[in-house]
């Protein structure tokens, strides 16, 4: 693209461009003021006359014989139509509409992950970073909030444990069935990499084998350099990564007897999101937030969504940002309301998250659209700071 | 008014009059479109009754901001590439240009450059070569050649932005004038079919 680009910048009279319309002047679908630019432009350019030639020998050889209709299989799909509605998910009998284009719920992983085990890992790991940074033996603190870089005394050592930014559980429901639980930490490490993990449990289907758990890395500025979701909850694998460099990404998706990957051109900041880790739209919550900040306009902010699961990516727009209420037994929550619509191979998913501060998501919505091929919406909630619950929001797709 | 569009007016109602000129209009469209993608006849077929079922479950969601052949090649392309990944062949579908690097099609031996070779002939060399190309340049020249479509619908179907349908469509050709060259062809051959060889 980049010496694509280059000729463009270099070649007088706008002939790139020219020559970049010739497959469309050719098949007949340019528009009248493009039709006749190029018909001028053809009068003085042998280049171009000469790409018009190679296309239309490229054309014949594309323009194979149609195959005649297969009367058979008219008559077999108007049977599997007869006397059913156009509009109903009617069930076929010969044919079947697959579902494969639902969204895919993997639903992850959680190890039962007290705070006192998070502080028993956090101190193991400040023992080792303050040995070989070789603290002195000194000033001491004590880890007592997420926001605050954690240090304390471990053997006259000073231990310099990692900056927590959050911590909590999301709980998901689908209309008034809890489906997932996921706890995550998003943490800062000396080198100022951020990281996203998490564990996953399936509520709705409980037992051994359905977690999943996921590794995010990150620049300071929220950028994913680095995914890794592994579990049985892993949709048709038990494995999916994905290496994002600045220009592009490669999602990989194993399992027992495949390995799928797909290179993907960005262009957009690149996000992560599969609709069962909801600790994602922490990242891509702090991502629109900090581009608002930077004065973006809402409406030119564009992000690249990344789902290596399902090998899928897609845009997701930001449609509007305003306030919003969410119901507790404890009372009314006001909140930043981000409305987010993801345009993918798969279809459009509208997407809705609220937050309590800039730095807090505290919901997550996808109310019931087509695309879901869900009975209801899709509603996450962190269940650490709302332990009894709160209200589904009311709101429609599209918005 | 588009006639494909007051046919899908009519599937939406329920018209199994309309449906069924609609799969006559379509059916060979569709299915020249999955063969080529997938050479395999019997899952082109079904791809095609799946998209057809598909166009009539879901024809009251088209709203007409795009053409009805826009509308039913989009379903078209989402479920060739939802089968792709289904039968585990997503692989050659997602091949990226470096992976065919080690994985060209084996050259003909008797097709090098001294060859006498008619137009026919010709126009198989290139057929064989474009399915050296990725699965996404592919798509671009069948989507404006076979099916005729405008840039921006195919930047539509493909979801993507109409400059990169066009870049695409740019370094098909030239890696597809590569591919021949490998296979022992001059690399004029396009040149040759337009001018009758």
């Amino acid at each position: 693209m980049a010496d694509l680009k280059g000729r463009m910048k270099n070649e007088p009279n706008g002939h790139q461009e020219i020559l970049e319309l010739l497959p469309w002047y050719l098949n007949g679908t340019l528009g009248a003021d493009e039709r006749v630019r190029v018909q001028s432009h053809l009068q003085d350019c042998t280049t171009c006359r000469n790409e018009i030639d190679e296309m239309k020998g490229l054309q014949s050889a594309v323009l194979q014989e149609v195959p005649d209709l297969s009367e058979v299989l008219l008559q077999e799909a108007l049977e599997s139509v007869r006397g059913r509605p156009a509009t109903g998910e009617h069930p076929m009998t010969r044919l079947t509409e697959k579902p494969a284009k639902e969204r895919r719920f993997f639903l992850r992983p959680r190890l039962a992950f007290s705070f006192s085990m998070l502080m028993v890992i956090i101190l193991a790991v400040g023992v080792y970073l303050g040995t070989i940074l070789g603290h002195a033996p000194g000033a001491t603190g004590v880890l007592t909030n997420p926001s605050e870089l954690g240090a304390m005394i471990v053997n006259g050592y000073v231990v310099v444990g990692k900056q927590f930014l959050q911590q909590g559980t999301y709980r998901t429901m689908l209309g008034n069935q809890a489906i997932a639980k996921e706890d995550f930490t998003l943490e800062k490490d000396g080198n100022d990499v951020l990281r996203l993990s998490s564990t996953i449990n399936s509520v709705e289907r409980s037992g051994a084998g359905k977690t999943a758990s996921q590794e995010l890395s990150m620049t300071s500025d929220y950028r994913p350099s680095s995914y890794l979701i592994t579990g049985n909850l892993v949709y048709q694998g038990n494995r999916a990564e994905a290496e994002i460099s600045k220009d592009k990404a490669m999602m990989i998706h194993s399992g027992q007897d495949e390995n799928l990957r797909r290179q993907v051109d960005l262009q957009g900041y690149p996000v992560l999101s599969d609709f069962s880790t909801m600790s994602q739209f922490e990242l891509i919550h702090r991502v629109i937030v900090k581009q608002l900040d930077q004065g973006v306009a809402a409406d030119q902010i564009l992000l690249t969504d990344l789902a290596p699961q399902a090998l899928r990516v897609g845009k997701m727009h930001l449609v509007s940002v305003d306030q919003a209420f969410l119901e507790s037994p404890g009372g009314t929550i006001s909140t930043t309301r981000y409305r987010l619509k993801e345009e993918s191979d798969d279809g459009t998913l509208w997407i809705e998250l609220y937050a309590t501060s800039k730095t807090e998501l505290v919901a997550v919505y996808m109310p019931k659209q087509e695309s879901l091929h869900t009975t209801a919406g899709l509603f996450a909630y962190r269940s650490d700071l709302y332990k009894d619950g709160l209200t589904e929001p009311t709101s429609t797709a599209p918005f | 008014m588009d006639p494909d569009v007051r046919l899908l007016e009519g599937v939406a109602r329920g018209s199994e009059a309309d449906f069924e000129e609609l799969y006559r209009r379509y059916q060979p469209r569709l299915d020249s479109f999955f063969r080529q993608r997938i050479r395999d006849a019997q899952a082109a077929q079904e791809l095609v009754q799946e998209t057809m079922l598909i166009v009539w479950n879901r024809a009251t969601t088209f709203n007409g901001s795009s053409r009805a052949s826009t509308w039913i090649l989009g379903i078209g392309y989402r479920k060739l590439l939802e089968w792709s990944r289904k039968e585990r062949k997503a692989k050659d579908l997602f091949l990226t240009e470096a992976d065919h690097e080690s994985e060209q099609l084996p050259g003909d031996p008797q097709a090098d450059a001294s060859r006498k070779v008619g137009r026919e002939d010709l126009m198989n060399e290139v057929r064989q070569a474009l399915q050296g190309l990725t699965a996404e340049h592919r798509t671009v020249i069948e989507l404006t050649f076979q099916q005729g479509l405008s840039y921006n619908e195919i930047a539509e179907i493909m979801n993507t932005n109409a400059g990169t349908v066009k870049s695409r469509m740019f370094y098909a050709k030239q890696r597809l004038k590569e591919i021949l060259a490998e296979r022992g062809m001059k690399g004029d051959e396009l040149w040759q079919i337009s001018k009758g060889a």
